[in-house]
């Protein structure tokens, strides 16, 4: 469903931040929901070097949702005295990766956009969500179903919502950001279950 | 014993509630499965060949997988992938022709922190195994025998 919403404000008049409240149909917060924004134009490619991490601890694998810019680098630091076997069989990023009690990994390149659902061999119930996106302006929500996007320059976005840890269908929705405009709003997102 | 990179034994299913917004685009790559016919005069088929080992190894697995002495290892573990490596590595051992593709002993067991008493249960779950699907004696004999040096790269890693 697309919307369009009203301007959005910040300090200063070339960008704002942009403050989602994601909730389910009971009115609900929604924690592990990912925002992200994709401008009409380009957005501007991840540094080199860009790194994230996705640990495994007590066999799950923390963060559970993660989201990064296509061309960053994931480090599975495996907190646990045990070893792991990381894969993934979506298109975005097929691999396996070994993870030895003691020894450090290499860390994994993600450079094509899409999600990517982990999995590991031998502990069966371990899942984590990774989305690969193609701006550097996402965020994750935190158990309030808070979030803001910071800075976001003057322009059209599609901003997309998602929250695959629940089991919700993702939503998109057209704003339009200009920081001159001067009183803030908080964007409510309600998530529909369903795949 | 041969070293390769784990190949992947079956599909994950997503059993979390409400998961998976999104499907896996292919199946993992399929794993070789042991010999149908067991080489000729080969350990692997005095053993009983794939049937027989495929049923002990899984009697075994699920045997320490529930005791309350040795489960704690198995916790959340995918049983069926432990069965389908051991299963391999002991054909791969036993003259069965299987290449073992899973990870060193070593490397399974790090962190762990088996003891003794949780490794001598194991082997006594095997032969147990063994005997109720009527394995020959000296069969399970050398089998034991090709298994035992194993325990130094189980035990306290």
């Amino acid at each position: 469903m697309v919307a369009s919403l009203a301007l959005l404000a910040s300090a200063a008049t070339t960008a704002a931040d942009l403050a989602l409240d994601i909730r389910d149909a009971s009115g609900n917060p929604i924690a592990d929901a990912v925002v992200y924004a994709l401008p009409a134009g380009e957005a501007p490619p991840a540094r080199a070097g860009t790194r994230t991490v996705i640990d495994q601890v007590d066999k799950t694998f923390v963060p559970r949702v993660s989201i990064v810019q296509a061309g960053t680098q994931v480090f599975f630091p495996n907190s646990d005295n045990i070893r792991h076997s990381i894969y993934s069989f979506s298109p975005a990023k097929i691999f396996t990766t070994k993870l030895y009690s003691g020894r450090e990994a290499a860390p994994v390149l993600f450079d094509k956009t899409g999600l990517v659902v982990l999995g590991c061999n031998i502990h069966d119930t371990m899942v984590a969500w990774l989305f690969i996106v193609d701006t550097p302006w996402f965020a994750r929500s935190g158990t309030n179903g808070l979030v803001t996007l910071k800075s976001i320059p003057n322009g059209e976005y599609t901003i997309t919502t998602a929250a695959p840890a629940g089991g919700f269908r993702a939503r998109e929705m057209h704003v339009l950001v200009d920081g001159s405009d001067a009183s803030p709003v908080r964007i409510p997102v309600v998530l529909e279950a369903g795949s | 014993m041969s070293i390769r990179n784990c190949r992947l034994a079956g599909l994950l299913t997503l059993l979390l509630a409400g998961a998976s917004a999104t499907s896996f685009a292919q199946a993992p790559p399929a794993r070789v499965p042991p010999p149908a016919i067991a080489p000729t005069g080969s350990l692997y088929s005095r053993l009983g060949g794939t049937s027989v080992v495929t049923g002990f190894v899984a009697d075994t697995i699920d045997k320490v997988a529930a005791s309350p002495e040795m489960k704690r290892s198995f916790d959340k573990v995918n049983l069926q992938h432990v069965k389908d490596m051991l299963t391999e590595q002991i054909c791969a051992l036993t003259g069965g022709g299987c290449l073992y593709t899973g990870d060193t002993m070593r490397d399974v067991h790090a962190g762990h922190h088996i003891t003794d008493a949780e490794f001598f249960g194991l082997v006594e779950a095997l032969r147990e195994s063994m005997r109720n699907r009527h394995v020959p004696l000296a069969a399970r004999n050398q089998l034991l025998e090709i298994l035992a040096p194993m325990k130094r790269d189980v035990v306290k890693l």
